[in-house]
């Protein structure tokens, strides 16, 4: 097995310091930073969301997996940096205005940095303002939103609301998750994706990059 | 409370009556017996304020205040038979998350949602400490320094006036099902070290896990048994919300899940208790194993995520099913829409071992006309 398989079935089995180790290895043995990622950490954690879709994996074998990418990307991020690799794209990540949950939308950021994108995340209880000045000042191309209440739903809408009025919701996609949401609110609200989990998240802003590719703000 | 004697449906029926009537409904579906109609139970906490016009603060200021807004808050929904509990704190919150919870009036503001603030309050570290401090030491000090450490004594239910939570109700004809809650080691433990390092705890430490579970277990039942027995309850919850089937793999679940969990059932219904399985998320794959529990003596609440349908092609004449019109219809749906659900329900899951319900708990912005209409399919 060459390093990037070794290293991507370690993502997969979720030993970190052994991902942590190949990385480095695959970086000393002159393998490009670009590959390291791509046919490593990220083809690892695809298998990651092909076990977790056919219920072969859970939640937790999900976050060891996510640990183990993270591990890896501590070696991997400072020579990408260098090399000026960008991202597979920047999402602005947050739990609306009202909500304090941010167990969900943690997972998704795992999933999304196992996808090479970079997340911005701006926490819990984020302002409608709050988001539109990070879509602005990060150029991000996706803005993910959680709600966990029922009550707190509404503030998705006034979010987007938010997007539209500061003149830049077309030029950001915009995915929303959480419990109580379903494909009808997110519809009713005018969202352009909705994920009931964390792999489905990253896959749907993987197509939402794809479908409908946004300019930067 | 002005006003309340002429809402009460009891007018034409005493109180005592009613009770009594509302109660053999009830326990005739648990028992799988055939009530003369489908009874509904509604289960709410914030609800109750919202439609009474109380304020969330004073709602949730002492365990009186809350007592008197819920009753009246089912007589202004109308035509129930019972509530899942009587009384609220969102302290009782923080004792079975081992979490802070975080309220509208003190950390919030007033019109906000009071929540749970899960962080990792555990460390893995503290696994030690708590197999050498055994579970009740670990436990008291865990909540003392870490969990309530900034919340006044006189704001948790322990440091409040008692109140007689069965009698209140009663002396309106409403049965409240149950008191106390007990869950599996699990939850505890992952609201305590929430829920990404107690998930990564499972594959990385299992066996300490295991350890710590069988530390825990035998503390956990007789407490609440004891306290609904002493208050004339009928019912104690069993929850379940993290160690769903749909959060972790069936090797994990039949190992650190089910055993605690069907233990904790025999202990419960040995009391003479019914046990109240309040499970939320999608608990679907595991219910063939619910028939190990015992028959007729349980009550399978779920929150909308759990077939239900499924449910009772597994549990069919062993066990009662309650549930399950979710918060969001609750919250965002129309009458009509939720009175075709709940009715289908009716229809597809009565007339015998069904409760009407919602799932989990009535939401805080739900309408009440469609909290009504759910009532009505059951009630009439």
């Amino acid at each position: 097995m060459n390093t990037l398989d070794a290293l991507a079935a370690a993502i997969v089995g979720g030993n970190a310091s052994l991902a942590k180790t190949l990385t480095a290895r695959a970086l000393a043995e002159g393998v490009p930073p670009s590959r390291v990622l791509n046919d490593g950490l990220v083809a690892g954690m695809n298998v990651i969301g092909v076990k977790f879709k056919c219920n072969e994996f859970y939640v937790p074998e999900v976050l060891i997996a996510a640990r183990a990418m993270m591990s890896a990307m501590a070696v991997l991020r400072p020579v990408l940096v260098n090399t000026g690799i960008k991202p597979a794209g920047r999402v602005v990540i947050g739990t609306v205005k009202g909500d304090l949950h941010d167990i969900g939308k943690n997972l998704v950021v795992m999933m999304l940095e196992g996808a090479g994108f970079e997340t911005i995340d701006l926490g819990v209880d984020v302002k409608p303002e709050k988001f539109v000045e990070a879509i602005r000042s990060n150029k991000a191309q996706v803005v993910a939103l959680s709600a966990i209440l029922t009550t707190t739903m509404p503030a998705m809408a006034e979010t987007l609301a938010a997007l539209q009025a500061a003149g830049v919701r077309r030029r950001v996609a915009v995915i929303v998750g959480g419990a109580p949401v379903t494909q009808s609110y997110a519809d009713a609200i005018g969202a352009d994706g909705y994920a009931p989990d964390a792999v489905t998240a990253a896959d749907k802003v993987k197509d939402l990059m794809k479908n409908a590719p946004r300019s930067s703000v | 409370m002005a006003g309340l004697k002429d809402m009460c449906s009891a007018d034409d029926m005493d109180s005592a009556t009613l009770l009594e009537q509302r109660s053999k409904r009830i326990l005739q579906a648990v028992a799988l017996d055939r009530p003369d109609r489908t009874p509904v139970v509604l289960e709410y906490a914030g609800f109750a304020a919202r439609v009474t016009g109380t304020p969330l603060p004073e709602f949730l200021s002492s365990t009186t205040k809350s007592v008197q807004v819920m009753i009246e808050a089912f007589h202004r929904v109308g035509n129930a038979d019972a509530v899942d509990y009587g009384s609220f704190s969102p302290y009782q919150l923080s004792y079975i998350w081992m979490s802070k919870v975080r309220v509208p009036g003190v950390d919030l503001p007033e019109e906000d949602m009071y929540q749970v603030a899960e962080t990792e309050l555990m460390t893995v570290e503290d696994y030690d400490f708590l197999l050498e401090q055994g579970w009740p030491s670990f436990y008291r000090r865990f909540m003392a320094e870490r969990v309530l450490n900034d919340v006044p004594a006189e704001r948790l239910p322990s440091g409040q006036p008692s109140v007689d939570v069965l009698s209140e109700w009663a002396s309106h004809g409403i049965p409240v099902l149950r008191d106390g809650v007990v869950s599996t080691p699990f939850e505890f433990l992952c609201g305590a070290r929430s829920l990404i390092g107690f998930f990564t705890d499972l594959l990385t430490i299992p066996d300490k896990i295991e350890e710590a579970m069988q530390i825990i277990m035998p503390h956990m039942a007789p407490a609440a048994c004891r306290r609904a027995k002493q208050g004339g309850f009928p019912a104690v919850w069993v929850g379940g919300w993290r160690a769903a089937g749909r959060l972790i793999s069936p090797s994990l679940w039949e190992r650190f899940v089910w055993p605690y969990f069907e233990q904790l059932v025999h202990e419960v219904v040995d009391c003479g208790l019914i046990a109240l399985l309040h499970l939320d998320s999608d608990w679907t794959r595991d219910l063939a194993y619910f028939r190990a529990l015992p028959k007729g003596r349980c009550i399978l609440s779920t929150d909308g995520a759990t077939d239900l349908l499924k449910a009772r092609d597994l549990l069919d004449g062993h066990m009662c099913l309650m549930g399950d019109v979710g918060a969001p219809m609750l919250a965002f749906g129309e009458p009509d829409e939720v009175y075709r659900y709940s009715t289908e329900l009716v229809s597809r899951l009565g007339p015998s071992g069904f409760i009407l319900h919602s799932g989990c708990d009535i939401p805080l912005d739900a309408k009440l006309a469609n909290v009504q209409a759910m009532v009505s399919a059951a009630a009439g």
